[in-house]
């Protein structure tokens, strides 16, 4: 039976011997693929097992020199153009190009070449979650037996280097970062009508009260985004959560030591639905929010006049704010207040995500490029260009372009209790069934048990593998 | 007869596109009536004549809000309905057209879609023309059934196949060649063309071969010398079609050219210009027209292939 | 020439029955040979692959035997994807065929019909990427009070009616998705329709409006059977595409909010659940619905060669 899917286990264990003379004179002797192949059928391997195992050998010999490194990101745009304003300097000293493909399906498209055998050199994932799936299917490169482990801990804080390691190696970098615990707002229309900013969650509800009172909304809120609607208002409740039960239950919820069908989980999930179920809070909600783009939702507080006051999402919204408002000034214009306090235990708590660096090759260019882009020097080119905000100790927080964006990397450095985003830590599995369920729960929040109850069957499998 | 359609089987498939020059005779040129009769007519023709224009209008106006869109600037269409870009005061750019036509590689790009796309339609054109004669018109065991599992495949979701082609294509080393997004489109394109080829051929009357057979002329010679002119309009629909889908790939390029992006073609590099938020999507109002322009115009050149009569004329000599 | 009592054994053979037995019997097969390695590599093998992995369980480690078909017809959530591509099927094909063949008429009969068959083929050629841009110009939702940038949100809202979440409302959204197809897909059948049309002879036609036939009688009783075969193709055509159906789903709802269709869900389940049992189970699901569509083709092919 074609098993391409799974690795060449079904070698007998007598052929043994000869497969690993046949890897011994690919590996050594230059075996010209073609001959690998014919060695190996001959052998009675299938084509897929075979392939697997040319896959493999490249995977651990490194005796070529290569001169370009291929690369899948979801980076398109100007995030792109950001990145290869980082990757120039390295191409120029070391003379090895970094081809570069985006796509926003990424999950599909590394899922497709990794078990076609074509991974790409490196792959920057949105999501921990799935850097832990590959490195537990043996995918992925452990960068320690390369890169310096004592600049890197001096470079990042132990949490960071904790979630890029799996079974005690390190195979992520964590490279782009967001914080998570920010709430858009314009200081002037806030100045204007005498509103405080909330510094804990009955101060927000109260001001949400006080500005619904006068006939006007107080929120903003959208999370339609493709295939992958609903991730905003996973956010929402990840921060909810760490701010209500704190960081212990936090981990334990995120490794599934606790079932989503807890109380505390649902407790999060309704702190949030007041919000976005509330009295006249969301001009037109629950199908506003579900039909609304999360950029779109980002532009009532900043129009003239506006139609709401607050909009939560992480710090990238300060990019669609600026693309769509230019004249408006970081600071005044537009600004962020920190996510309120909920239980004062837990005050400052923040969650944030990052996208991570991971290898699938081992050869001089990967090694090369990993080991450039952990430093701070290559960090600081895209911070300098703004959207982008690094957890990297050594990056000087006088090189964010604007008084905003320093604030929101110092917020997220500086917080007394950090927690990655509780979705992309999860297996994907999980958190595609969150980010559904989030759906389910705005359109009909009667159905709020139910919800929970699925996305605890889909963890159940997701774990135990 | 005058034509080789018999109307007892008319299975006749894509003689024409975009319309024939010539209006079809019955309609357009009715018979001598008496003058009530005639405004009559004139008034029926008048209100058909509408009712195609205001078809034909719905039609269009997606389309039309896209081309409005793409010379509009970012922050009005993110605010405001295209159809406001129509009323002064006017704001028309034509950033959206530079930011795209200025992307590294868009030329290069449009090159390699070239490259893929050229091969891509003419293999699978052949090979199904091949298959769909012998489907046709030669008799051997198991035929329906080996066609029948052909053209069921073409349910086959794209993304079904991906993972194991790939691993065959990594295996014969061609991954990220053109070689194998050009077999790639071929298995692809191949049901849906002998299906229709099939069909086609297959409604031709048998008289056609008798004289041919008598003169003792060979397979190969029946095909090339009386079957592909008379095919000629089948396989220019066909043609349009594949070469459409091809053109427009995202999905097999992206996997099957993955690790060559000095390949890629033109719907991979468009991907390129909008960020992982999605959020500067206006890009794409302009790339799809500028992706659009070569499909349309393989559409209008091959237009002059579906005029009627073709068929009758060569059927006759 | 003596007179012969035909039976079926002895009937003479039809000339096109004598003209497929030409040639040696390996000969068809040099012909299909290309085609068949084609298909048999690059579709008949991941198929077979998919039938087996539809056996066994998410992650491929052990037998499950009919577990996943099983789960796929007790599964609220799957059987509700089952209703959902029953409804495509059933609107998307006969919109796109009845659309296409009025179409096909009307333009036949008007002096610009060049232009009108090439407005309603542009569609088709705009990528799937341009076409999602076009219809989220047409479905946008603002809510109420704000400024409609949805065409046909801000079509409804002058009349005083409250804005659509076209995408969303459960009532609605499917319907609002099969629009989209039948503005892709209706050229494709307007363009094989067209082409049949031009093949009716015009006596026929003219005769029967001598004899006092009405438009209408004629289009059902003259123009419908005479090209019936091309419809038939047409429509297999668009069963098969709309049992497929992807890219719209995919791009516009993702499958939330009730849209969901047996390949999204297949997708789904392959690439984000990453389980290839239930997934191939689907696609497999997919081969099978194909199976009486293809009976019904062997069928007409056979009648239409008995005829020639």
């Amino acid at each position: 039976m074609p098993s391409y899917d799974r690795p060449p286990a079904d070698l007998d264990r007598r052929e043994n011997d000869t497969v690993d003379q046949l890897v011994e004179e690919y590996t050594q002797r230059g075996l010209s693929r073609r001959q690998f192949f014919q060695r190996a059928f001959a052998l009675g391997l299938t084509v897929s097992a075979a392939s697997t195992l040319l896959a493999a050998c490249g995977g651990t010999t490194s005796a070529a020199k290569v001169t370009s490194v291929n690369l899948l990101t979801t980076w398109g745009g100007e995030e792109q153009d950001s990145f290869k304003a980082v990757v120039a300097p390295f191409t120029q000293a070391s003379g090895i190009t970094v081809n570069i493909e985006a796509t926003r399906d990424l999950d599909a498209v590394l899922t497709t070449r990794i078990r076609g055998n074509n991974p790409p050199d490196l792959a920057i994932l949105p999501n921990p979650g799935k850097m832990q799936q590959l490195a537990s299917q043996n995918k992925l490169i452990a960068l320690d037996t390369f890169l310096d482990m004592n600049k890197v801990r001096a470079d990042y804080a132990t949490p960071w280097i904790d979630l890029g390691t799996y079974n005690g190696k390190l195979y992520a970098i964590f490279y782009k970062a967001a914080n998570k615990a920010t709430i858009w707002y314009s200081p002037t229309q806030f100045q204007s009508n005498g509103y405080q900013v909330p510094q804990t969650w009955d101060q927000l509800t109260a001001l949400s009260d006080q500005i619904a009172g006068s006939g006007k909304y107080p929120w903003s809120m959208g999370v339609s985004s493709a295939a992958a609607s609903g991730w905003p208002a996973s956010d929402w409740v990840a921060q909810i959560y760490l701010n209500q039960s704190g960081p212990n239950m936090y981990d334990q919820w995120v490794a599934h030591k606790i079932p989503w069908t807890d109380a505390s989980i649902k407790t999060a999930f309704q702190t949030f639905g007041r919000i976005a179920g509330g009295n006249h809070y969301i001009n037109g909600a629950p199908q506003a929010i579900l039909a609304t783009g999360f950029q779109d939702a980002s532009y009532p507080p900043f129009k003239t006049p506006p139609e709401a006051y607050m909009y939560y999402l992480g710090d990238f919204t300060a990019g669609f704010i600026t693309t769509q408002f230019p004249s408006l000034q970081p600071g005044t214009g537009f600004n962020f207040f920190a996510f309120p306090t909920i239980t004062p235990t837990y005050q400052g708590a923040v969650t944030g995500g990052a996208d991570v660096v991971v290898a699938m090759k081992n050869n001089n260019g990967v090694r090369d490029l990993v080991t450039y882009l952990e430093t701070a020097a290559a960090q600081t080119i895209w911070v300098k260009r703004g959207g982008f905000t690094s957890v990297n100790k050594s990056v000087d927080l006088s090189a964010y372009p604007n008084v905003v964006a320093k604030d929101s990397a110092s917020q997220l450095v500086a917080a007394p209790i950090f927690r990655f985003g509780a979705g992309d830590i999860m297996p994907p599995a999980v958190q595609q069934e969150w980010w559904k369920g989030m759906l389910t729960y705005i359109g009909d929040q009667s159905q709020l048990d139910s919800v929970l109850q699925d996305i605890e069957g889909v963890a159940q499998q997701s774990y135990q593998s | 007869m005058s034509t080789i359609v018999n109307p007892e089987d008319s299975s006749g498939l894509p003689l024409d596109v975009a319309g024939s020059n010539e209006p079809a005779a019955w309609a357009k040129a009715p018979p001598p009536t008496s003058p009530g009769q005639r405004v009559v007519r004139w008034t029926n023709n008048g209100i058909l004549t509408f009712i195609v224009v205001l078809i034909a209008l719905i039609w269009s106006v997606p389309t039309f809000g896209l081309f409005v869109a793409s010379f509009r600037p970012a922050s009005a269409t993110q605010s405001s309905g295209w159809w406001n870009g129509l009323v002064p005061p006017w704001n028309f750019t034509i950033e959206n057209y530079q930011q795209v036509l200025r992307a590294q590689d868009m030329g290069q790009a449009f090159i390699n879609s070239l490259i893929i796309s050229i091969p891509g339609t003419i293999i699978p054109v052949f090979v199904a023309a091949f298959a769909a004669y012998a489907f046709a018109w030669m008799k051997f065991p198991g035929r329906d059934w080996i066609f029948l599992t052909i053209v069921a495949l073409l349910v086959v979701p794209i993304q079904m196949t991906l993972i194991p082609i790939l691993g065959i294509f990594t295996a014969a080393g061609i991954t990220g060649s053109f070689l194998a997004i050009w077999l790639a489109h071929t298995a692809f394109g191949l049901p849906f063309a002998i299906y229709l080829l099939r069909s086609f051929f297959g409604a031709l009357p048998s008289d056609l071969f008798e004289s041919a057979t008598i003169d003792g002329a060979s397979h190969l010679r029946i095909f090339s010398r009386i079957l592909l002119p008379l095919a000629v309009p089948a396989l220019a629909s066909l043609i349009i079609f594949q070469f459409m889908w091809v053109w427009n790939d995202l999905l097999v390029a992206l996997i099957f050219l993955g690790g060559s992006p000095e390949r890629a073609p033109m719907p991979v590099t468009i991907a390129n210009l909008v960020n992982s938020f999605g959020s500067n999507y206006e890009v794409l109002t302009a790339a799809a027209f500028i992706s659009m322009a070569l499909p349309l115009l393989v559409f209008f050149s091959l237009q002059r292939y579906f005029v009627r009569g073709i068929l009758a004329g060569s059927v006759k000599g | 020439m003596a007179t012969t009592l035909y039976t079926r054994a002895n009937r003479p053979k039809s000339s096109g029955e004598r003209w497929a037995r030409r040639g040696g019997a390996l000969v068809p097969w040099l012909w299909i040979a290309p085609a068949i390695l084609f298909v048999a590599i690059f579709l008949l093998y991941p198929v077979i692959n998919t039938i087996w992995l539809s056996l066994l369980n998410f992650d491929s480690s052990a037998f499950a035997g009919l577990t996943n078909y099983r789960r796929i017809f007790t599964d609220p959530r799957m059987l509700l994807v089952l209703r959902n591509n029953l409804l495509w099927l059933v609107v998307g094909t006969v919109a796109t065929v009845f659309l296409g063949l009025v179409i096909a008429v009307l333009v036949d009969r008007v002096r610009i019909e060049s232009i009108a068959k090439s407005a309603i083929f542009i569609p088709m050629a705009i990528s799937f990427v341009g076409a999602g841009v076009i219809w989220r110009f047409v479905y946008q939702y603002a809510p109420p009070g704000q400024a409609q940038t949805g065409l046909l949100n801000a079509f409804v809202t002058n009349f005083g009616v409250q804005p659509q979440a076209w995408l969303i409302n459960p009532t609605i959204n499917n319907f609002a998705l099969i629009t989209v197809y039948v503005w892709m897909w209706t050229g494709f059948c307007m363009v094989i329709l067209s082409a049949a049309l031009k093949g009716v002879p015009a006596e026929i036609l003219e005769a029967a409006r001598v004899d006092g036939a009405s438009e209408v009688r004629i289009f059902f009783r003259i123009i419908v059977p005479m090209i019936a075969p091309t419809i038939a193709v047409v429509a297999t055509t668009m069963i098969i595409n709309l049992l497929k159906i992807f890219d719209i789903v995919y791009v516009m709802t993702g499958g939330n909010f009730r849209t969901n269709v047996v390949a999204v869900e297949y997708y789904q389940q392959q690439f984000n659940f990453g389980n290839f049992g239930l997934s191939s189970a689907l696609a497999v699901l997919l081969l099978i619905a194909i199976i009486p569509i293809m009976l019904y083709n062997i069928r007409r092919f056979r009648q239409q060669e008995a005829q020639r």
